[in-house]
């Protein structure tokens, strides 16, 4: 498993639930994983359960998503478990002021 | 001049001692993290600052200080084994930003594959040309095309994550700490640029014969010991911000600029 497994996870469920098809899911998500200074391949399950709160939410309004805010919070509840990932550069950067 | 050298080598030293100082706190750093990120980095700064460049520039100045064959001996051979470290810190430095930022991009792979080849190959190249010493060798100007950009390279992924960063504190999703310290590197590596190309600029405008006296030559010196200060300055911050800094940083407010 890698790490884009969460990405995956929530953009075959966003397809799923709505009526986005697979690259307008894929391509809503990934905008708001942007806006929110994250990249599909190391974003983590805390991570996209913040944006599937606070970001995705207002996406799916504007693709014209009815109830997305209900689409995201179940989705928030099937994220899957982070898999062991490299050190993201935050993770090393943190570290790199003394640990 | 005496004046003007005076200031470059003072703040050469500072720039090489800081850099020892944090090359050596970052692989301590790295026996208690197990990273080697750390260690790639500690690696790095203390074989190209330290160990690198302020010896290339110590020996530089004991050649133009006692020109005479046994002395240009010695420096040469001193300035040989500032520039051998400081390559090989160059190479520690490409390794981190490949295993930090692109760890998966071929391109990435290749391109400081390139680059580590021809620093090393321009290097050997004018170690065997029979140069003078302590004189810019013939193929000088590819190695600087490496020495001259890498960090630049470091400077643009940390200046990008700087920028997601401050997306991600909108969200509480990361440490106001952390956001400012890929400014502060990405800062510090441009300026460490710009040092690189400063001290440099006499002797591009001279096809590598600019003398130590020109006007030009000591006005490069000053820019170039600015930008050193600079640079020291930004890593001082990067990796041991004293207390007030922190505190500035973690309480978050309008004006705050991470």
């Amino acid at each position: 498993m890698s790490a884009t497994t969460v990405f995956e996870s929530v953009c075959t469920q966003l397809e799923q639930r709505t009526s986005l098809d697979r690259l307008e899911a894929r391509g809503t998500v990934r905008l708001a994983l942007k806006s929110a200074g994250l990249e599909p391949s190391g974003v983590t399950k805390e991570q996209m359960s913040v944006v599937l709160e606070r970001v995705l939410p207002g996406e799916l309004s504007q693709r014209g998503v009815d109830e997305g805010a209900a689409v995201c919070a179940a989705i928030r509840g099937e994220l899957p478990e982070d898999a062991p990932t490299v050190d993201s550069p935050e993770a090393v950067f943190a570290r790199l002021g003394g640990g | 001049m005496a004046l003007v050298g005076s200031l470059y080598a003072l703040s050469t030293i500072a720039f090489g001692t800081l850099g020892i100082a944090i090359g050596i706190r970052l692989l301590a750093l790295a026996r208690r993290t197990g990273g080697a990120p750390e260690r790639r980095l500690g690696l790095g700064i203390m074989l190209t600052s330290g160990c690198g460049y302020m010896v290339m520039v110590i020996a530089a100045m004991l050649g133009e200080i006692a020109p005479d064959r046994a002395n240009l001996s010695y420096a040469y051979a001193l300035w040989l084994l500032g520039a051998f470290c400081h390559n090989l810190g160059v190479l520690a430095i490409l390794a981190f930003i490949l295993s930090v930022f692109r760890p998966h991009e071929t391109w990435a792979k290749g391109l400081a594959g390139t680059m580590g080849a021809v620093l090393w190959l321009s290097a050997g190249a004018d170690l065997l040309s029979g140069h003078p010493p302590l004189n810019y060798g013939p193929y000088y100007w590819w190695t600087l095309s490496v020495t001259g950009t890498y960090q630049l390279w470091m400077s643009a992924e940390s200046l990008r994550h700087y920028a997601q960063g401050r997306r991600r504190l909108a969200l509480g999703l990361a440490q106001p700490l952390v956001v400012n310290r890929f400014l502060l590197w990405g800062l510090a590596s441009l300026m460490g640029t710009a040092a690189i190309w400063s001290v440099n600029v006499p002797g591009i405008l001279t096809a590598g014969e600019a003398v130590m006296a020109d006007p030009a030559t000591q006005l490069s010196l000053v820019v170039t010991a600015a930008f050193g200060m600079l640079t020291v300055s930004l890593y001082w911050l990067t990796f041991f911000p004293p207390r007030w800094y922190r505190k500035r940083l973690s309480i978050p407010d309008a004006g705050s600029a991470s």
